[in-house]
């Protein structure tokens, strides 16, 4: 007796690579990551060094390839920021930008990039994933194990944070309070 | 995302939306009304170029990291450094004192008469091996509690 609702199957989730081949896939993509989270590129060669590292020292198990990016993508967002506030004591005690901070980039992406200190790691994950990877808003909640909602007031919160620091923008609350309406966390 | 047409679009209707018009997930039709919303609503329009200067300055940070993802091409894959198991931390303690045993013992058979030249006495062959022994405490000071022993047997 066969009913009338088709079925769909899935393909299943790719598996996860070995270190050594995660490595070689996704090095340079950890490394878009780690400039767009504001790592100074002179640093960030050391930061996708690191990332890697961890993977061998803690070797995660992952469920899926996509698992294993979002771990990856995790783990160099909370490096990024380690290293900046590791490196922000040097700044004040100097007075000077340490030398590796010192790379030709605009006002904005200056200020965005303080601004990412400030953020949750969550919103940190999301803008990377929106703007580094230009993953959809369905495809980052899959990634995250979130609702697409969720995922877009991240979205909009880290910009709005962001433009809070840039000093821009009407930030009326009662311009506010339908986007966080919009899109429920 | 399908937002109302233009004619109808209220601000409630764009904000709702802008999380899409801002990640550039708008289906042509939905954009082209939202940006004929903008072009007419001044309050709209400034929340949004404020958030789109941000997401801009974010963007920035992207083609930025093209001189890094070079470098990181040639990037050898980081080697996990070398951890002492268990085993290795017993066994390293384990075999300097078997080390010492062996010396020890060594030191004890020297003191045989057949590790002794011909036709010299007992007394003076021990004699000599205690100046040595206690020449080699003073040289290396760290083996001292080897030639502690050493001497010891020597001096019997």
């Amino acid at each position: 007796m066969t009913h009338g609702r088709a079925t769909t199957v899935l393909p299943p989730p790719a598996p996860p690579l070995g270190p050594e081949a995660c490595f070689i896939a996704h090095r340079s993509t950890v490394c878009r990551w780690a400039c767009t989270l504001g790592a100074d590129p002179q640093v960030a060669p050391d930061i996708v060094q690191e990332v890697f590292l961890r993977m061998l020292k803690s070797a995660p198990t992952f469920a899926s390839a996509g698992a294993q990016l979002g771990w990856l993508r995790r783990v160099t967002a909370n490096l990024v920021i380690d290293h900046r506030r590791a490196a922000r004591p040097a700044m004040r005690l100097t007075g000077e930008v340490p030398q590796t901070e010192r790379v030709p980039i605009g006002a904005d992406a200056a200020v965005a990039t303080a601004a990412m200190d400030q953020l949750s790691e969550m919103q940190r994950l999301v803008l990377v994933a929106k703007l580094a990877d230009n993953l959809t808003f369905a495809q980052i909640a899959a990634e995250l194990g979130v609702a697409v909602p969720t995922v877009k007031t991240h979205y909009l919160r880290a910009l709005g944070a962001i433009r809070d620091r840039l000093g821009v923008g009407d930030s009326d609350p009662g311009l506010r309070s339908p986007v966080q309406r919009g899109v429920s966390s | 995302m399908n937002l109302v047409p233009p004619s109808r679009m209220n601000c409630d209707a764009f904000l709702a939306g802008l999380a899409e018009y801002l990640g550039d997930e708008l289906d042509p039709a939905a954009q082209a009304a939202a940006d004929a919303h903008l072009s007419g609503c001044a309050a709209c329009r400034s929340q949004v170029d404020g958030l789109v200067r941000a997401r801009d300055a974010v963007e920035s940070m992207v083609p930025h990291a093209e001189h890094a993802e070079a470098r990181v091409v040639g990037l050898a894959m980081p080697s996990e450094p070398p951890r002492l198991n268990l085993l290795r931390r017993v066994a390293r303690p384990l075999a300097v004192a078997a080390g010492l045993a062996i010396a020890f013992g060594l030191g004890y058979a020297a003191r045989g008469p057949a590790a002794m030249p011909p036709g010299q006495p007992i007394e003076q062959a021990s004699a000599s091996l205690t100046e040595t022994y206690a020449r080699a405490a003073r040289s290396a000071p760290a083996t001292s509690s080897l030639t502690w022993g050493l001497m010891s047997i020597a001096n019997r």
